[in-house]
């Protein structure tokens, strides 16, 4: 499982959502900006990749999701110097730094259970790991008896994958950005706006990071990202997308060659040419045959 | 051409002679002409403005930009938010008093007044029909406290399938007690998976003839034909209508869309949830259905690339053409499951059509 696939599960227990118990949300944790970057006195940064709190609980659990085996010593030091007053006053969050409790949460692939509990031995912090289906506990207690109990037990429905809360990573390949990104394209295109920006797609794309990402300081994360998108569009700009989309000259930005037809016949015709297009383009990105679409259908 | 309208109070007047002429032009016995009938009804069209961004035009520039590629013009009015829209034929009446939600007033040929509403909405995404609900249709004439006269159905699974026996059915039903009738209907269980309403007439005020009434029918896209004695009962049905619509437009952007929320202190976290509607497909190639459903066109207007992530499980992030929204739907042969990010959205996302 990827780091992007872990992450998506782990929000999957905050949203309700079919085949997945909400576990975080039944016991009340509120899950607060994802990749939240926060200042430690020393000046180090901390930047967990969910922060969930239970205020009735007076718990705050730092969670680090791990897409591969390698476990990074020195992230884990700093975490494990996060202090409640910290969380209180360097991340804003809503506790009670006088009661609140922390817990230290490594997600993992099951593969990697066993080296992270190894790795965890004589440091803070719970192993979660995940197989598709169920959850194994290991390492250090959680400070919430009651979740670890929940976690322990819950299982997710075989073959049903979490929603793609995070559409897509640094990582994640290419047909994947395209199914997100062009949609966000089309959707400009009909808006008339005429020019687009990478940082406007993230903004759509990625809207429940976005504002924490940018001003905090997870700034290479999210440069990762918008390098991931400006390669994309100058990719399709100068293949399947060319009718329809150019880079300006010397400007981080592209326009679109010309507007949507206003007459809603050749508006639906141009949309489908569009949609053609974006078929071809996945297939070349390795993205499958994909779904047969009517593009020529009597209803037209 | 009536150029004495200037404001709201004369609007009312003039819309009030409209439906009595053509309560007067009515007669039973052409009862089942229920077009030829709408022709001289008003028409009022309610619409949905997403101005919601500080570039947004105001509502007459709005109208200004869409109107003047359709060979029409806008006129101010006294009342700052009634605007009058001229073509070469007819007069249009734009009521914008209550802000996000609009009330279309004409008494143009219904074939004309269809052409024209069409038009403006079709022409950019800020504009879009109020999508009223068969559920909330159903219901209507208990909201209202009105009488349902009547009530069609469009029972049309074309789209998604040929192979059912019923993929089509159009019916129109008149009956001494319509709301009973209908009920009747759903219990014998004549189509598959429950009917969908179409339309609803109601019947709102008094109950005597020659007392202040308005005989209304009010149809799935927004739009409402409307004769009788009293515009303003025509009117306090349709402010009830907004105002409900407005409520499940809140309910659904406040409940369901995904967002961060801040506090006080810059604290955020996550809120929403997914909108997980329970399936139970009558169409057997679930594939060819989610094919159809992103393919741009009618019904859904919806433009997307799905894809097969598990066994029966699809996956589209989409554009919702009808407002250039974007959403991201995953489908499988038990749920649909839909991520609103907050923005625009129409209640009729939620309504199932297996």
């Amino acid at each position: 499982m990827t780091h992007l696939d872990l992450l998506n599960a782990v929000l999957a227990l905050r949203f309700r959502q079919p085949g997945w118990p909400p576990i975080l949300a039944e016991a009340g944790y509120l899950v607060h900006n994802v990749g939240v970057t926060f200042k430690l006195p020393d000046g180090a940064k901390v930047a967990p990749d969910v922060i969930a709190t239970s205020q009735a609980r007076n718990v705050a659990l730092l969670i680090e999701v791990k897409g591969g085996g390698g476990f990074d010593h020195d992230q884990a030091g700093r975490m494990e110097r996060v202090t409640a007053e910290d969380l209180r006053h360097s991340a804003y969050l809503p506790i009670d730094p006088s009661a609140c409790r922390i817990g230290i949460v490594y997600v993992c692939s099951r593969e990697h259970h066993a080296a992270f509990e190894q790795a965890t031995a004589a440091r803070a912090g719970t192993v979660i790991s995940f197989d598709g289906t169920s959850f194994q506990l290991g390492g250090n207690a959680l400070p919430d008896e009651m979740l670890a109990a929940a976690w322990a037990a819950a299982t997710v429905t075989p073959g049903a994958p979490p929603l793609a809360i995070i559409p897509f990573d640094q990582e994640s390949d290419a047909a994947t950005i395209a199914r997100t990104v062009i949609p966000e394209l089309v959707a400009i295109l009909l808006r008339g706006a005429g020019v687009v920006f990478v940082d406007e797609i993230l903004q759509r794309t990625h809207h429940l990071v976005h504002s924490v990402m940018q001003p905090t300081g997870s700034k290479a994360e999210w440069q990762g990202l918008k390098k991931r998108v400006t390669e994309f569009l100058n990719e399709v700009a100068r293949g399947e997308l060319n009718p329809w989309l150019e880079r300006i000259p010397q400007q981080p930005m592209w326009r679109f060659k010309s507007a949507v037809p206003a007459d809603q016949t050749t508006r639906t015709r141009e949309l489908k040419n569009l949609q053609r297009s974006t078929q071809v383009l996945i297939e070349r990105l390795g993205g499958g045959a994909g779904i047969q679409l009517e593009l020529f259908d009597r209803l037209e | 051409m009536n150029l004495a309208v200037r404001n709201r109070r004369e609007l009312a007047q003039h819309l009030q002679d409209q439906m009595v002429a053509a309560r007067m032009a009515w007669s039973p016995a052409l009862e089942t002409d229920e077009e030829g009938h709408a022709r001289t009804s008003v028409k009022t069209y309610l619409i949905e403005a997403h101005r919601l961004a500080a570039e947004s035009p105001s509502a007459v520039e709005l109208l200004r930009q869409i109107t003047a590629p359709l060979g029409m013009s806008v006129d101010e009015t006294e009342d700052s938010d009634l605007f009058r829209l001229r073509n070469e034929a007819h007069d249009f009446w734009c009521d914008t008093s209550m802000g996000r939600y609009w009330r279309l007033h004409t008494t143009a040929k219904v074939e004309d007044a269809d052409i024209v509403h069409r038009k403006l909405v079709g022409a950019t995404p800020l504009l879009d029909n109020v999508w009223l609900p068969p559920t909330y249709l159903e219901a209507l004439a208990d909201r209202t406290g009105s009488a349902m006269q009547t009530f069609s159905l469009n029972h049309d699974r074309r789209a998604l399938t040929s192979d059912l026996d019923l993929a089509f059915v159009a019916l129109r039903l008149w009956a001494s007690h319509a709301a009973r009738t209908l009920q009747k209907l759903r219990e014998a269980q004549l189509f598959p998976h429950g009917v969908s309403l179409r339309s609803v007439k109601l019947r709102a005020g008094d109950t005597e003839p020659d007392g202040d009434f308005c005989i209304a029918e009010y149809f799935h896209n927004g739009k409402v034909t409307a004769n009788g004695t009293s515009f303003d009962e025509h009117n306090r049905v349709l402010l009830q209508v907004l105002r409900d619509y407005g409520r499940i437009v809140e309910r659904i952007e406040h409940r369901y869309a995904i967002d961060v929320s801040c506090d006080e202190n810059g604290c955020g976290h996550l809120m929403g949830d997914p909108i997980v509607i329970d399936m139970d497909w009558t169409m057997s190639n679930l594939e060819h259905v989610v094919g159809r459903m992103f393919s741009a066109t009618e019904p859904f207007r919806l433009w997307g690339v799905p894809e097969r992530i598990a066994g029966n499980h699809f996956r589209a992030r989409a554009v919702d053409l009808h407002v250039g929204s974007t959403l991201t739907f995953d489908i499988t042969d038990k749920h649909i499951v839909i991520q609103l990010r907050a923005g625009r959205h129409r209640p009729s996302d939620l309504e199932p059509r297996r």
